[in-house]
C-alpha cells in the first residue's frame, strides 16, 4: 500500500509532501501539463479539491532576450521580438520599431502607419483566436479550438502574402515596411472582414448562453477595479474588471486617433467578463480594418526614405552611389541613434507591451527592456485562485491569457 | 464606478514632431506639475528632472523612492495610480557612481499621463519595495533582483524568478556579465563542452 | 440442470463479448470519424478504406507499446486493476434481451444469455463494481493527479449511482418485475392514449426518468461533460495518467463497452428494444442504441466540462429530488390505476 501521508523516496524536495496535520496536497501543476499554455508551472497547495496557496513558477522559457537585445543591432532585434510573444508576432514587431523611431525621431509614412494597424489588428485577432480555443479547451469545450485555429489559418495566409512568413512574421522594419503590398492583399483581408464575423458568432453560440460554460466562468476569478489597478493589470484582464484603459484609446499611437471603435468593459470582473470583452474586442478589430482599408491611400511611400536611420530603398541603392553607400553602413554598422531613453507602449493583445530602450549614441541599444504584459498579468493569479477549486485554475490561467514566450522572455 | 477608474477625454491633438504627444505633460521641467510638487513636498530627495523625447524623468535619491512614489500615487491633483513598468539599468559602462538606475514607470489612468521615476543604487544597497504601494511591484522587483541583484527592502518574498532558484552565477543583466555565461556546458553530442566565455567583440563606442 | 440450456447459454454469451469487443473497436473509429465532423476536420481516412482499420492499427500499436510500471506505483494492484475494469465491464450486456428466442437445429435458443429476475439490480451493481478498477488503478499509480481522478471518480459514483438506481424504480412499479425480459414483453403491448395508438415504451410513461437516466449514464460512464476522473487539462489523464500500452487500452475499452452496454440498456428500459412498428427484431434495438452512442459522442464535441462541486450539486440538488418526486408520483398513479387510492 502506498502511505499518501509520507514522502515518497524516489521524488526529490519538500514540495511533495503532505503534510499531515494540515491534510493538504502539493501538487505541481506543469511545467508539462496540458494546459498550462506552454510551461508554466503552477505549485498548488490543496485541500480536497480547494486552492489553499497558489505559487506559479516561471523561467522555463528564460531565454534572455533582454541580455541578448543588449549585443544585436537595432534593426538586427526585430526578429527577436517576434520569438517572444509567437502568437501575436507583428504586434511586438509593431512596439519595437516604434520605441526605436521614437528614439530616432522619425515617422514611418501614412501609408505604412495604415498597414502596421492592419498588421497589428489582425495579430491580435490571431492572438485572441489562440485564447479563445485554448482557453475553451481548457474548460473542456473540444470543437471550439478547431474552429479557432480554423479562422487563425486565414490570417497567417494574409501574413504569409505579405511577408512570406506565418509565425514568426518579422513584418514591421524600422521607418516603415521595405517591402511591397501585394496587389492582392486588400482584397484577401476584405474576404475576411466579411468572413470573420460569421465565425465569431459561431464560437458565441458554443459558449456564451452555454449553461456549463456560465457556470464555470461566471463569479470565478473576480478582480474588484482597485485590485485590477492595484496588481498593474493591463490589457482585457483590467478592462473585464471595469477600468478604462486601452493605449489605442487612452495614448493614441500611429493613426488609431483617426479610427472610429470602441473599447469594451466588462462589469463584475471574472473570467465571464473577460471572455465577452475579448470576444467583443475581436468585432472591434474588424470594424478597426475595416477603416483603415478604407482610408489607406492606395500608392505612396512605405519607407521613410529621408533618413539615415532607416535602410534605402532597393531601387536607389542599386542605381545610386549616395544609397549604396548608405545601405552599406545601414548593414555593416548600423545606425547610431542619439543619447537618451525611451518607453513606448501599444496594446497588445495581451495588454500593455512596453519597450524601453536606453541608448547610449552606439548602434547597439545599451539596455533594452521588455515589458511584456502576460508576465505583470500573470502575477495576479494567486489573489484569483484564492479559494477556487482545481478546475478553476486551469480556467484563471486560460483567462490571464499566456503566452510563455513572453512572460519568460 | 469611481472617478480614479475613468479617463479624461481624448484631447485633440496633432504632433508636430513624430514623438511630440503630450502625453507626458508639459516637455519643461519647470512647468510639469509632478516635478513642481516633488520638488515642493521633497526638497532634499529631489535630485533633477529630465526630458527627452517629450518623456519626463525624476530622478530621487533611493532612500526616497517609497514616499515619492507614495506620494505621486495619492496626490489629489497627480494620481499616478498605475505602476506600468518597473526595471533597473547597469550604468557600468557610462558613469562611475551609482553603479546601478532603478526606472519606475508611472501612468496615470485618470489623467492619461506618464511619468518615469529614477533613483540611483550602488552596488550593495538596498532600494525601498513598492509592493506596499503596488502588489503589481512583487514580480518586477523580483525579476530586477535576479537580473540585477538589486535587493529592494521590505519585499515580501524576494528571490529569483526566471532563473532557477539555485543559479550560482550571479545576475545576468548586469554589464559585466559575459553573454555567454562564465561556465561551459556540455552539450550532448559534442566531444568538448562548447565554450562559453568566448572573445567578443568590442563593444562599439558612440 | 440443463446442460445443454447452460451451453447454449455459454456459447451465446462467447459470441456476444466477441462482438462487443469488436462493437467497441468500431465505435472508437465512428466516434473519432464524427467528433472529426462536428470539428471541421476529416477524421482517420488513411488505414483502409474510410480509416475503417484504424481500430485494428491502434490494437496493435498499443499492445506493441512498452508496459510502464512507475517506480512509485503499488504494483500488484496497479497490474490488477486495469483488468478488473475491462473484466467487469461487458457483463451488463449478459442479461440484455436480444430478442425471445429462436429455434435453430431443433433446438430452442433463447437470444439473451440468462433472465435472472434481478436483471436490472444486476446491471447496475455490475456498473458500480467497474469503479473499483478506476479507483484502484487510480491510487495504485502513486500519482496525485491519479489519485485526485480516483477520488473525484470514487464520489462520482456514488451520486450518480443513486440517480441511476431511483431512476428506474418508476419501471419496476410499473411492470413489477426487475428483469429485463419482462420489462421489454411490458413494452410490446401498445398504448392507447386519446385514441392514438402508441407503443408502451417506458420513455413516453416516464420521461423524466428517462432524462435523469440519460444523465447519470453520462456520469457513470466517465464521459463528456462528466468526465472528470479524467479531464485531460486539469488531471491530464486522471487515473490511467501512469497506465501505457495494452493496459491503459483496457482501460479505453472498458470505457467504450460501458458505453455500449448503457445505451443497449438504456434502449430496452426506454425505447421498446426490440420492439418497432414493424418486423421487430435486434435491428430495432441496434438503431437504437445507436441513437444513445451518437448522443454520447455529440455530447463530448458540444459541452465543457463540469466542476467537481457543480457536478455533485447537480446530482445532490436536483437530479435526486426530481428522481424521488418520479418514484412519488408514479407510485401514486400506480395505486390509483389499480384502485387502492
Amino acid at each position: 500500500m502506498i502511505d499518501f501521508t509520507q514522502p515518497t523516496p524516489v521524488l526529490l524536495s519538500e514540495e511533495r509532501q503532505i503534510t499531515e496535520t494540515r491534510r493538504e496536497l502539493v501538487l505541481n501543476m506543469g511545467p508539462q501539463h496540458p494546459s498550462t499554455h506552454g510551461v508554466l508551472r503552477v505549485r498548488l497547495t490543496l485541500e480536497g479539491e480547494t486552492v489553499v496557496a497558489c505559487d506559479p513558477v516561471i523561467g522555463y522559457l528564460h531565454r534572455g532576450v533582454e541580455k541578448l537585445g543588449e549585443s544585436h543591432r537595432y534593426a538586427q532585434f526585430v526578429p527577436w521580438t517576434d520569438r517572444t510573444d509567437y502568437v501575436a508576432a507583428p504586434s511586438n514587431n509593431l512596439g519595437y520599431v516604434l520605441a526605436v523611431e521614437k528614439l530616432c525621431g522619425i515617422e514611418a509614412p501614412e501609408r505604412a502607419q495604415y498597414w502596421r494597424m492592419i498588421m497589428a489588428e489582425l495579430a491580435r485577432i490571431a492572438s485572441h483566436l489562440v485564447w479563445l480555443g485554448t482557453h475553451a479547451l481548457d474548460i473542456g469545450a473540444l470543437s471550439v479550438s478547431l474552429y479557432t485555429f480554423r479562422d487563425r489559418e486565414l490570417i497567417l495566409d494574409i501574413f504569409e502574402k505579405f511577408c512570406g512568413a506565418r509565425l514568426t512574421t518579422n513584418m514591421m522594419e524600422i521607418g516603415g515596411f521595405s517591402r511591397k503590398i501585394p496587389p492582392e492583399l486588400p482584397e484577401m483581408v476584405r474576404d475576411f472582414c466579411r468572413y470573420f464575423p460569421k465565425a465569431i458568432r459561431e464560437y458565441e453560440d458554443l459558449l456564451t448562453e452555454n449553461p456549463i460554460w456560465l457556470a464555470r466562468t461566471k463569479g470565478v476569478g473576480i478582480v474588484e477595479p482597485e485590485v485590477a489597478i492595484n496588481y498593474s493589470l493591463t490589457g482585457a484582464c483590467l478592462r473585464g474588471s471595469g477600468v478604462n484603459y486601452d493605449v489605442r484609446k487612452a495614448m493614441p499611437y500611429l493613426l488609431y486617433d483617426r479610427i472610429d471603435f470602441e473599447v469594451p468593459l466588462g462589469t463584475h470582473g471574472d473570467v465571464y467578463d473577460r471572455y465577452l470583452v475579448r470576444v467583443e474586442e475581436m468585432r472591434q478589430s474588424i470594424r478597426i480594418i475595416e477603416q483603415c482599408l478604407d482610408q489607406v491611400p492606395t500608392d505612396g511611400p512605405l519607407m521613410a526614405y529621408e533618413s539615415n536611420y532607416v535602410i534605402p530603398p532597393h531601387e536607389t541603392v542599386m542605381t545610386t552611389a549616395e544609397d549604396m553607400q548608405r545601405h552599406f553602413i545601414w548593414v555593416i554598422k548600423g545606425f547610431s541613434p542619439p543619447k537618451g531613453e525611451v518607453y513606448q507602449a501599444i496594446e497588445h493583445s495581451k495588454g500593455e507591451l512596453g519597450y524601453y530602450i536606453v541608448s547610449d549614441g552606439s548602434p547597439i541599444p545599451y539596455r533594452l527592456r521588455i515589458r511584456s504584459p502576460d508576465f505583470v498579468n500573470l502575477q495576479s493569479l494567486p489573489y484569483m485562485a484564492q479559494g477556487a477549486m482545481l478546475a478553476d485554475v486551469v480556467a484563471l490561467i486560460g483567462t490571464i491569457d499566456i503566452v510563455l514566450g513572453s512572460v519568460d522572455r | 464606478m469611481s472617478d480614479e477608474q475613468q479617463q479624461a477625454p481624448v484631447p485633440a491633438l496633432r504632433p508636430r514632431e513624430p514623438w511630440q504627444t503630450g502625453y507626458w505633460g508639459p516637455t519643461n521641467p519647470d512647468e510639469h506639475p509632478a516635478v513642481i510638487a516633488v520638488r515642493a513636498r521633497f526638497p532634499e530627495a529631489f535630485e533633477e528632472a529630465v526630458n527627452f523625447r517629450d518623456e519626463m524623468t525624476i530622478r530621487v535619491k533611493r532612500e526616497a523612492l517609497r514616499e515619492v512614489v507614495a506620494f505621486l500615487r495619492d496626490h489629489p491633483e497627480l494620481r499616478y495610480n498605475h505602476l506600468t513598468d518597473l526595471t533597473a539599468v547597469d550604468m557600468l559602462n557610462l558613469r562611475d557612481e551609482p553603479r546601478f538606475d532603478v526606472v519606475v514607470q508611472l501612468y496615470s489612468i485618470p489623467r492619461r499621463q506618464r511619468l518615469r521615476v529614477k533613483c540611483g543604487v550602488n552596488d550593495g544597497e538596498t532600494v525601498p519595495s513598492l509592493v506596499p504601494l503596488f502588489a503589481g511591484a512583487n514580480w518586477l522587483e523580483r525579476e530586477c533582483y535576479d537580473m540585477f541583484g538589486i535587493v529592494f527592502e521590505g519585499h515580501p518574498d524576494l528571490r529569483r524568478i526566471l532563473l532557477p532558484d539555485d543559479w550560482d552565477e550571479g545576475h545576468p543583466l548586469r554589464k559585466d556579465y559575459p553573454l555567454r555565461g562564465y561556465r561551459d556546458y556540455v552539450q550532448p553530442g559534442f566531444e568538448r563542452p562548447a565554450p562559453r566565455v568566448r572573445g567578443s567583440l568590442p563593444r562599439p563606442r558612440p | 440442470m440443463d446442460w445443454e440450456a447452460l451451453i447454449i447459454s455459454y456459447l451465446f454469451g462467447f459470441v456476444l463479448l466477441n462482438v462487443l469487443l469488436l462493437l467497441m473497436a468500431y465505435m472508437t473509429w465512428f466516434e473519432r470519424r464524427l467528433v472529426a465532423f462536428f470539428q471541421d476536420r476529416i477524421g482517420p481516412n488513411r488505414t483502409g478504406p474510410f480509416g475503417l482499420l484504424q481500430p485494428i492499427a491502434d490494437a496493435v500499436k498499443l499492445i506493441s507499446k512498452e508496459d510502464i510500471v512507475p517506480a512509485n506505483a503499488d504494483r500488484l494492484i496497479f497490474l490488477v486493476a486495469p483488468l478488473l475494469s475491462f473484466v467487469l465491464a461487458p457483463l451488463g450486456a449478459l442479461v440484455v434481451p436480444f430478442g425471445e428466442s429462436i429455434t435453430l437445429f431443433g433446438r430452442q435458443i433463447n437470444l439473451y444469455v440468462i433472465d435472472i429476475n434481478v436483471a436490472a439490480l444486476y446491471f447496475l451493481a455490475v456498473g458500480s463494481m467497474g469503479v473499483y478498477g478506476i479507483i484502484l488503478g487510480g491510487y495504485a499509480s502513486g500519482n496525485r493527479y491519479s489519485l485526485l481522478g480516483a477520488l473525484r471518480s470514487t464520489a462520482q459514483v456514488i451520486s450518480y449511482e443513486l440517480v441511476l438506481g431511483l431512476s428506474l424504480v418508476g419501471i419496476f412499479i410499473l411492470t413489477g418485475s426487475l428483469s429485463l425480459v419482462e420489462i421489454l414483453r411490458a413494452q410490446q403491448r401498445t398504448l392507447v392514449l386519446g385514441g392514438l395508438e402508441l407503443p408502451n415504451w417506458f420513455i413516453l410513461s416516464q420521461p423524466l426518468a428517462f432524462v435523469l437516466f440519460l444523465i447519470a449514464a453520462v456520469a457513470e460512464t466517465n464521459r463528456a461533460p462528466f468526465d472528470l476522473p479524467e479531464a485531460e487539462t486539469e488531471l491530464i489523464a486522471g487515473y490511467f495518467t501512469e497506465y501505457s500500452g495494452f493496459r491503459f487500452s483496457f482501460y479505453f475499452l472498458a470505457e467504450y463497452i460501458n458505453m455500449i452496454v448503457v445505451s443497449l440498456i438504456a434502449a430496452t428500459l426506454f425505447l421498446g428494444g426490440i420492439d418497432g412498428p414493424f418486423a421487430d427484431g435486434i435491428w430495432w434495438l441496434a438503431a437504437k442504441a445507436f441513437i444513445f452512442l451518437f448522443f454520447y459522442v455529440w455530447l463530448r464535441a458540444t459541452l465543457p466540462r463540469f466542476r467537481y462541486d457543480q457536478l455533485m450539486g447537480l446530482a445532490w440538488k436536483v437530479l435526486l429530488p426530481l428522481a424521488l418526486i418520479n418514484i412519488g408520483m408514479t407510485g401514486l398513479v400506480r395505486l390509483w390505476g389499480i384502485g387502492a387510492l
